[in-house]
Parts: C-alpha cells; sequence; structure tokens
C-alpha cells in the first residue's frame, strides 16, 4: 500500500477541521483511525490497476444534451409568507440572524 | 378486516372504483398501523391527511392512483411538513415547497400519510445510523432491514402502504428491498426529477419506489417520470423509450427467445449462502425452459475489487460539497458561539453522527490537492472503465440478472472483523448493486425466497431507457419465482 495515503489521528482531526467538523478523541479516534484503515486496505486493488489510467473521467453516468445540465434562470414568486415561517426570530417581515462578522 | 393495504395498486384501485373502501378507510388503517408499527420506521405521522382523505368522494377511474395511501423517505422535501433527513442537525426544519416527484403524486390525489426513517442524510446502508436509532425488519426485529431508504422499505414490507418513496445512490432501495421481501425499482438516472431531493451524490442519486409487485412500478413510472427543468439533469427521453407495455408482456417461448440474460460469474462465485446461489439457478433452469437464453459473463476480480472504492470515494467527495451549507447558518440549528467559525463547528459537531463525520472526512480526504489525482479523478476514470464493461455486455445482452445481496438481513448486533471488509463477500457480492448507480441503468430487485425465515431477492439491471423493458423481464421472473406462495408457508 501507498504510504502517503497512511493517517495518524492527528491527520484525521485536520481534514475535519478543515471542513468544521470536530470529535471527541478519547470518545470516538478510534473509531475514526480504525474505519480509515479499513478504507485504505479497499483501496488495495483501485490503487494499483494501472490500466484505470486509460479511460477519461466519467461526470455522469452517460453523456447528456441540451436542455439538460444547464443553469436556469430564477423563476421570481411570492413566498415571503413561506420563509418567515421557518424561523422563530423574526421582525416585521425579516428574518434576524446572529452577528456574524 | 381485510387486509387491503396488501393489495396492489390496481386491486385497491378497483375496490375504490366499486366504492366498496373509501380512501378514508385507506388512510385510517394505514395511520393506525403507521403508529403501532414497532419497527422505528417513521419520522413524522400527518394526520391532517384525514380532511384530504374525506374530500375525495368520486373515484377518477382512469387515475390508478386515486385515493392511495403512501409514504416518503424524509430526504423529500414536502411543503409544510418536518423533513430532517433523519439527522439532528435538520431538526425542525420544515420545507416551504414540495418535491416534483410529490407534486405529481398529490396532483394524481395519492395522499401521503407519513415520513420514513432513514440513514442520516441516506449516507448509510444498514437502516442504523438514523438520528432515532436503528429501524428494524419486520420479518424479524433481530435484523437489520438495510438502508439507506429503511423506513420505507418497512412501511410496504408490513402492508401500512401499497408503495412508498426512496432514493437510491448506491442501493439503498434495492438492497433493503432484498432484505424485506418486496420489490424494489430504480428507473434511469435522471427519468424523475430530483428537485426536492436533498442531494447526497448528484451523479449517483436516483428516486425510486418500493411496491409489493412489478405491476404497480409501471402504474408509478408513468406518474412520476419526465422532464422537469428545475432539475438541471432531468433528462428529455422521448426518443429512448421502448413502448412495451405490460399487456403487451411477453409469453411465449418462440418470442422469449429474444430475451438475452446476462449473468456475471465471478459474482455468483463470491456469495457464500450455497442456499441463495441454488434458488437463483433453479430460477436460471426455469427462465431457459420457456426459451429465454442465459449467458455467464466474465468480469476480472480485481476490477470488481475497485467497485466498492470507487463509489466510496466519489459519493463522500460529491456528498462533502453538497451538504457544506449545512452549519447552523444557512441551514440547520444555530449554536451560539463568539466567532462564526466556531458557531458553525459547535452546530456540526452537535449536528452529526459519527458515521457521517466519518464519510464527510473522507470524502475531505479524496478531494485533498495531494489526494485528489490519485483518489478522485482515478475514481471518475474508473467509473467509466466500469460504464465501459457494462456496456459491452449489455451489446449482447438485454438484462444482467443476479442475487441482490451474498445473504439475508443481517442481525442488528453483527459483528463483522477486518478481514471481512476486504473479502470478495463483502467488496463483490454485497456491492455490486452500485454498478448500476455508475451507469445510470434501470435496476430492480424482486424477492425470490427465503433463508432462515428471512426473505432475499434477485436484481435485474437493465440498459438506459430501456425501463418498461426490464419491468416486462421482472414481471415474467416474478410469475416465475411465485414469492407470494413461499411467503404463505412461512
Amino acid at each position: 500500500m501507498n504510504d502517503t495515503l497512511s493517517v495518524d489521528i492527528e491527520k484525521i482531526k485536520s481534514i475535519a477541521k478543515e471542513y468544521f467538523l470536530d470529535f471527541d478523541e478519547k470518545k470516538d479516534g478510534a473509531f475514526f483511525l480504525e474505519e480509515f484503515n479499513i478504507f485504505l486496505h479497499q483501496l488495495h486493488f483501485f490503487l494499483n490497476d494501472k490500466n484505470i489510467d486509460n479511460y477519461k473521467p466519467a461526470n455522469f453516468p452517460f453523456k447528456i444534451f441540451f436542455p439538460c445540465a444547464y443553469l436556469r434562470d430564477d423563476i421570481v414568486e411570492d413566498i415571503e409568507n413561506d420563509i418567515l415561517k421557518n424561523t422563530k426570530n423574526k421582525v416585521a417581515n425579516q428574518i434576524k440572524i446572529p452577528k456574524v462578522i | 378486516m381485510t387486509n387491503y393495504l396488501s393489495l396492489s395498486i390496481k386491486e385497491i384501485h378497483e375496490l375504490l372504483v366499486e366504492k366498496k373502501i373509501t380512501p378514508l378507510l385507506l388512510v385510517n388503517e394505514a395511520i393506525k398501523r403507521a403508529e403501532n408499527n414497532d419497527c422505528n420506521a417513521f419520522e413524522y405521522i400527518d394526520k391532517d391527511v384525514f380532511e384530504i382523505a374525506k374530500s375525495l368522494v368520486e373515484p377518477e377511474k382512469d387515475n390508478l392512483l386515486w385515493g392511495m395511501p403512501f409514504v416518503i423517505k424524509d430526504n423529500i422535501s414536502t411543503k409544510n411538513v418536518l423533513t430532517c433527513a433523519s439527522s439532528n442537525i435538520l431538526d425542525g426544519y420544515v420545507p416551504i415547497f414540495n418535491a416534483t416527484i410529490i407534486d405529481k403524486l398529490i396532483k394524481k390525489k395519492a395522499i401521503p400519510i407519513a415520513k420514513t426513517t432513514m440513514d442520516e442524510l441516506a449516507l448509510g446502508g444498514s437502516g442504523t445510523t438514523g438520528h432515532k436509532g436503528a429501524t428494524l425488519n419486520p420479518y424479524n426485529n433481530e435484523h437489520i432491514i438495510g438502508g439507506s431508504s429503511c423506513g420505507s422499505a418497512v412501511a410496504v414490507s408490513a402492508n401500512i402502504v401499497p408503495f412508498s418513496l426512496g432514493s437510491d445512490t448506491g442501493d439503498s432501495i434495492r438492497k433493503p428491498a432484498s432484505y424485506a421481501g418486496i420489490v424494489g425499482f430504480k428507473p434511469t438516472w435522471g427519468r424523475i426529477s430530483r428537485f426536492g431531493l436533498f442531494p447526497f451524490a448528484n451523479s449517483l442519486d436516483t428516486l425510486g419506489f418500493f411496491t409489493n409487485n412489478v405491476e404497480d412500478c409501471f402504474i408509478l413510472l408513468d406518474a412520476t417520470t419526465g422532464y422537469d427543468k428545475k432539475d438541471s439533469t432531468s433528462i428529455v427521453n422521448k426518443i429512448y423509450e421502448n413502448k412495451i407495455e405490460i399487456d403487451n408482456c411477453i409469453k411465449t417461448a418462440a418470442v422469449n427467445k429474444t430475451i438475452r440474460i446476462a449473468v456475471i460469474k465471478e459474482i455468483i462465485d463470491s456469495i457464500k449462502n450455497k442456499s441463495i446461489v441454488n434458488e437463483f439457478k433453479n430460477i436460471l433452469e426455469e427462465l431457459e425452459k420457456i426459451g429465454i437464453n442465459v449467458n455467464y459473463v466474465s468480469i476480472e476480480k480485481n476490477i470488481l475489487r475497485t467497485i466498492f472504492p470507487t463509489y466510496f470515494i466519489i459519493s463522500c467527495a460529491e456528498s462533502v460539497s453538497n451538504n457544506a451549507n449545512l452549519d447552523g447558518l444557512r441551514f440547520g440549528k444555530y449554536s451560539e458561539a463568539v466567532t462564526y467559525q466556531e458557531s458553525v463547528l459547535k452546530a456540526r459537531e452537535k449536528g452529526f453522527s459519527k458515521y457521517i463525520k466519518k464519510r464527510f472526512i473522507f470524502g475531505n480526504y479524496a478531494l485533498l490537492k495531494e489526494n485528489q489525482e490519485k483518489l478522485y479523478l482515478r475514481a471518475k476514470k474508473n467509473r467509466n472503465r466500469i460504464i465501459d464493461i457494462f456496456n459491452n455486455i449489455f451489446m449482447d445482452n438485454d438484462i444482467v440478472f443476479l442475487p441482490a445481496s451474498p445473504d439475508i438481513a443481517p442481525k442488528i448486533n453483527s459483528i463483522f472483523d477486518k478481514d471481512y471488509f476486504v473479502s470478495d463477500e463483502y467488496l463483490i457480492a454485497d456491492n455490486h448493486l452500485i454498478i448500476s448507480n455508475f451507469t445510470g441503468s434501470p435496476s430492480i430487485t424482486i424477492p425470490a425466497g427465503f433463508f432462515d425465515k428471512m426473505p432475499f431477492g434477485f436484481n435485474l439491471t437493465g440498459r438506459i431507457f430501456e425501463d418498461k423493458k426490464l419491468l416486462n423481464i421482472a414481471k415474467i421472473i416474478e410469475d416465475i419465482i411465485k414469492f407470494k406462495q413461499k411467503a404463505k408457508k412461512i
């Protein structure tokens, strides 16, 4: 197995933190390490099969054509009341959010 | 009382049209069963639907879904109804719109009565990782029912409703169907609009159904497919569809000779449960007797062993992007903190289980600059290779036919040692259903038999956009298997 793909708990924590994730190392550290190591073992045939390099990456299951895979224009609708139903914190017709700057 | 909810959609419809039963009677019974169900299958039961059921008085003869109760996997948006994808991070979230599939079924006057449990955010395959805990198998509560569409599988298996909605990214309809002794159908990718489905991995996600029989899948396919401009990968496919309807189902031996079924040898060889293999081979013999061609084809085991890691890399990487907005600010419960970074960290630390965090960490790992080439891009290349291999099989065959799972549903407290997860039984036999997520092919699991009084199923996969041809052939095999007769003996 390729050594650059080995991990330790510090590496797992740093990857997690980049994605704004955290975990209790004492409680779950062993779980993450074991799961990661199983995954790296499962990669054995995947990493060592040179024939894979003969292919281009597939982004979709098959080739798709217009009008598929395009970004449509927004459709303007009056849904103010529906949006406001979803929050407990509102002032007049606006959602009150915490200051995050 | 007659068990109307175990009947097919067509049979229930006939009783409704003859006014022998009413939508209110069906909804009453369905909700009662849902409330008394001990499998932990429901996130939310909607009792407001009684008024809807009461308002349906004059049956619509040509509308097979009129008055039909159904349930919805909780990653599908339902307007004004709690939807949390079995995750604490979305506790209390109420969508302000319906998913397109829901709008289509409501337009047909089908009645949604509940949202069902699932593996958290659909990132799971056991039915045990939702925030309410494990969903149990109605055949035997000591066993799982699989996932991620666990609750929807229970709802049909336990005769609570005649059909339910699920989603399938890596077998999440078709594996639970096998464990639950019911039909689980995943149409061609892009045929059913995914607008309103919480995305897991967009290039793999497909909405689909659980039913008691294959014929019901025709009805649901017709009701829910179609181009939707709100889904940017909704496919316009009129030119591709095979027009054979179920009434013209291929029956004669002479015509059957045109059906060619492929069986992948190495997948069969990876299954240790010989009862399942023997039952499968018995069905193959029956198919040959009626003139269907059965061809054993070969795919190198080393290639088959790469299916699961390829899927795991692609799905975890896509899920990382799709779930980045669950931060307690844009979506999810806000957590008080001094800085926004701490607030997001706290919200996600509390909101996600360790099983979800694991997948996100794997996804992020595959997307690290130093790993993108050797993991993420390589996985997409391997996906293309597998698509190519399967397309070659479909040059000479109409269907790929295989056992859906290598064994019956495991017990809840099963412990597998580390070696199991790198065995052929796990990598090949337990994960081959992923192939049709890579290829976007239509794929259906039908119930096949029992082992130790627990059901198992067989799976058929067809060419893209030949969904109805697939269903036709599935119906032939369903008629040969006679699962309902086997079930009566258990």
